[in-house]
C-alpha cells in the first residue's frame, strides 16, 4: 500500500540522515565522548548551525576559556575583537581556523 | 469527536501555532534614530543623537564596537584650542585649499568646508566627553600639524592599548550611550533599509541566532566602514584589487549596498585608503616589515630602483608608486644598515606603532623565522647576483642598480629621484637582505554621495529622505588617492560626519 511504502520511505530518510550525521560526528572529539547531534543543535537531525550556547553550556564562559590560555603568547580568547562565536574558530565537521592569523601570521596558536 | 480529542486538538493547533511564530515572527523595535555599525562615526552619531534628546539603536556586525575606530590614534583639526595654545598656525582655509587642491577639486567643497568648519568645536565635545590629547603630530614628518594623538584614559595610566589612542574614544562614547538610556545590539547588522512612500523609515537586522529584527526609526545613520572584506566589490571598484587590508574585519559592504539599493548615488568608490607597503599577515608594528619600509633602495621586479623611497613618509604615494609597477617590489638593505637598525634605531618613525629611534631588536629573529619558511617573502645572499637570482631577477640589471644608487650615495646626491640626502645608505656590505613588499591598504574610502548635511543623495543630488550617510560609506572628500597631507583626516571625517548627520536627522524628525 502506498502509505506503508512512503512512510518505510520516510524512516529510510530520517535513519539516513542519522547515520550520515553520525559518520561525520563519530571524526570528532566530541562524538568520540559519547556526544550525538541533540547535544549541541538541540535536534536530532538538525537543520541549523549549534549555537554558542552550546559551547558555553559545558566549556565555561568566555571569562573561564580566556584564563585557559592566558600564558600563551598572544590570548586568542580574550582579544581586541571581544567575544566572538566560539565556531568563528572551532569548527565540529570540518577543519578549524585561526582567525587572528588573518593579519597576525606571527602567532602560533595550535589547531583545537 | 470526543471532547477530550477536540481539546487535544486545539491544544495541538495552538502549539503549531506558538512553534510557527516563534521561529518566523519578526521581533520589532521603535526608535528615533537607528545607526546602522558602531564605528567611530555611527558611535559618535549616536553620542550626538542622545545629547539632542533622540532614542537611538546602533546595530554593530561584530561582538564589540569600534570596528576600524579601534586602530587609529589622532584626529584632524583646524584651528582647535590646543593648536592655538602652542602656537600652530593652521588655519581652517588653509585646510580647505590643501584638501581640495589634494583632490584636484574632485572632492565635494560644501562637504569638505562642513568637516573643516566642525573639526575644532568636535575636539572640544570630545574633551567634555573625557578624551584627552597627548600632543599634536603631522600626517607625515615634516607635514601641517594637524594630528590631535589621543592620551591614555584614567582608568589605565600604564597606556593599556585598550583605552589608548582612538580606542580611548570608543570606550568613552559606548560607556557614554549605555549610561544615557541607548541601545547597542552586537552580532546583529544591519540588512536592509525599510523605505515606504519615498523615505526612510528605519531597517531590518539580523541577530546572532539569524532572527530578523525590523527596527522603525523616524532617521537612518548608516556608518558601516566600507568594503574592504568584500571580494566583488574590490575586484570591482579597487585599482588593485589584491590590496592587502589591515584592520578591516566584516567590512562587506552592507551599508554601501543598502543605501545604494534605496536609491542613492555612487561617489568616490575607488578610493582606497592605501598604507606603507608591506606583507600579508604582518601587522603594523612588525620590526621585518619596519625594517624593509625604511626609505633606503626599493627596486621592482626586473632589479630596477622605480621611485623615491621617501614617498613612504607620505604613504599614498608610496602606494600609488607600487601599484603603478603592478603591486610587487623588494626592499634591499645591506648588513651595516641592518646593524644601524637594530643597534642604532630607525630613522623614519612608523606613526605611533614603531616610534622614532626604536631599535629594531625583533628584526633578526622575525627575519629569520620567515626566512626558514621559505614562502618567498624574504631572502639573504652574500653577493649581489646571488641575491638577484634568488629574486628571479637578470643579475647584472641588479648589480647596474645597486652600483648606480651606490655612486649616488658616495657623491650624496640622487640625482635620479631626489631623495633627501639623510636617506642615503649604500648597499656594500654583505649579507644582503631582501623583502618583497605588496600594497596594502587601511580600508575603503568612498561608495555613497551624499551632501554637506551628509544626508544620502541620487546621483542628481536628490536627497533621500531620512537616509543619513557617514564615515568610510560615503564618498566626497577625495579626488583619486587617500588624502594624508594632514594627519587624523579619516577619524575626524567620521567623528564629524557622525555628528552632523545626528544633528540633521533630530532637525529633520521634528518636522
Amino acid at each position: 500500500m502506498n502509505v506503508y511504502r512512503l512512510s518505510f520511505l520516510a524512516l529510510l530518510l530520517v535513519f539516513g540522515a542519522l547515520f550520515i550525521g553520525h559518520a561525520f560526528a563519530l571524526e570528532s572529539k566530541h562524538s568520540g565522548r559519547g556526544l550525538v547531534c541533540a547535544d549541541c543543535h538541540q535536534a536530532s537531525s538538525p537543520a541549523k548551525a549549534a549555537s554558542e550556547k552550546a559551547c558555553i553550556t559545558c566549556h565555561g564562559d568566555y571569562q573561564k576559556v580566556a584564563a585557559l590560555t592566558r600564558a600563551l603568547h598572544a590570548n586568542p580568547h580574550d582579544s581586541h575583537l571581544g567575544p566572538m562565536d566560539c565556531t568563528k574558530c572551532h569548527k565540529e565537521h570540518r577543519a578549524s581556523e585561526i582567525s587572528c592569523l588573518e593579519c597576525h601570521n606571527q602567532f602560533e596558536f595550535k589547531n583545537k | 469527536m470526543s471532547k477530550k480529542s477536540i481539546g487535544s486538538i486545539i491544544v495541538l493547533m495552538l502549539a503549531i501555532c506558538i512553534f510557527a511564530g516563534s521561529a518566523y515572527a519578526d521581533k520589532t523595535m521603535n526608535t528615533d534614530i537607528a545607526i546602522v555599525g558602531g564605528g567611530t562615526s555611527g558611535l559618535a552619531a549616536a553620542v550626538q543623537a542622545i545629547q539632542g534628546g533622540a532614542k537611538v539603536i546602533v546595530l554593530e556586525k561584530q561582538a564589540k564596537v569600534g570596528g576600524t575606530g579601534n586602530f587609529c590614534e589622532g584626529i584632524f583639526a583646524a584651528e582647535s584650542k590646543m593648536q592655538k595654545r602652542q602656537g600652530i598656525i593652521v588655519t581652517k582655509e588653509f585646510a580647505f585649499k590643501t584638501i581640495m587642491d589634494y583632490s584636484h577639486w574632485l572632492a565635494n567643497a560644501r562637504l569638505v568646508r562642513a568637516i573643516v568648519d566642525k573639526s575644532p568645536e568636535t575636539l572640544d565635545w570630545l574633551n567634555d566627553l573625557g578624551v584627552q590629547f597627548e600632543y599634536i603630530g603631522p600626517g607625515g614628518p615634516g607635514g601641517a600639524l594637524t594630528w590631535h594623538v589621543i592620551a591614555p584614559g584614567p582608568d589605565y595610566p600604564h597606556k593599556d592599548k585598550t583605552d589608548f589612542h582612538c580606542s580611548r574614544m570608543i570606550n568613552v562614547f559606548n560607556k557614554y550611550i549605555l549610561a544615557n538610556g541607548g541601545q547597542i545590539l552586537l552580532q546583529t547588522p544591519g540588512v536592509d533599509l525599510i523605505k515606504e512612500k519615498g523615505k526612510v523609515v528605519g531597517v531590518v537586522a539580523k541577530d546572532k541566532s539569524g532572527e530578523t529584527i525590523r527596527i522603525n526609526a523616524k532617521a537612518v545613520i548608516v556608518a558601516t566602514g566600507g568594503f574592504a572584506n568584500n571580494k566583488e566589490m574590490m575586484q570591482k571598484y579597487a585599482p588593485y584589487p589584491d590590496v592587502i587590508p589591515v584592520g578591516q574585519i566584516g567590512k562587506d559592504g552592507d551599508g554601501i549596498k543598502m543605501a545604494w539599493s534605496a536609491g542613492a548615488g555612487e561617489e568616490g568608490v575607488r578610493v582606497m585608503q592605501a598604507y606603507r607597503p608591506g606583507l600579508r599577515g604582518f601587522g603594523p608594528a612588525d620590526h621585518m616589515i619596519g625594517a624593509a619600509v625604511q626609505p633606503y633602495f626599493w627596486v621592482d621586479p626586473r632589479g630596477v630602483r622605480f621611485t623615491d623611497e621617501s614617498t613612504v613618509v607620505l604613504w599614498p604615494y608610496s602606494g600609488n608608486a607600487l601599484e603603478k609597477i603592478g603591486g610587487t617590489m623588494y626592499s634591499i638593505y645591506d648588513d651595516a644598515t641592518r646593524r644601524f637598525m637594530v643597534e642604532k634605531g630607525i630613522q623614519l618613525q612608523l606613526g605611533e606603532w614603531i616610534l622614532q629611534g626604536t631599535k629594531l631588536t625583533k628584526l633578526d629573529e622575525t627575519f629569520n623565522k620567515e626566512l626558514a619558511k621559505k614562502n618567498g617573502n624574504v631572502f639573504k645572499a652574500n653577493t649581489i647576483e646571488d641575491l638577484a637570482q634568488q629574486l628571479g631577477m637578470n643579475p647584472s640589471v641588479l648589480k647596474a642598480s645597486v652600483d648606480e644608487y651606490n655612486q649616488m650615495v658616495s657623491m650624496r646626491e640622487d640625482t635620479m629621484f631626489f631623495k633627501k640626502r639623510e636617506y642615503l645608505r649604500p648597499v656594500a656590505t654583505p649579507p644582503f637582505y631582501a623583502t618583497k613588499l605588496n600594497p596594502r591598504h587601511l580600508g575603503t574610502l568612498g561608495g555613497v554621495k551624499i551632501n554637506e548635511k551628509t544626508e544620502a543623495v541620487t546621483q542628481k543630488g536628490d536627497p533621500i529622505p531620512g537616509l543619513y550617510v557617514v564615515g568610510t560609506d560615503a564618498g566626497g572628500m577625495y579626488g583619486d588617492s587617500y588624502d594624508l597631507l594632514l594627519g587624523g583626516g579619516t577619524a575626524a571625517f567620521a567623528l564629524n560626519s557622525g555628528r552632523i548627520a545626528a544633528e540633521n536627522a533630530i532637525q529633520y524628525m521634528k518636522k
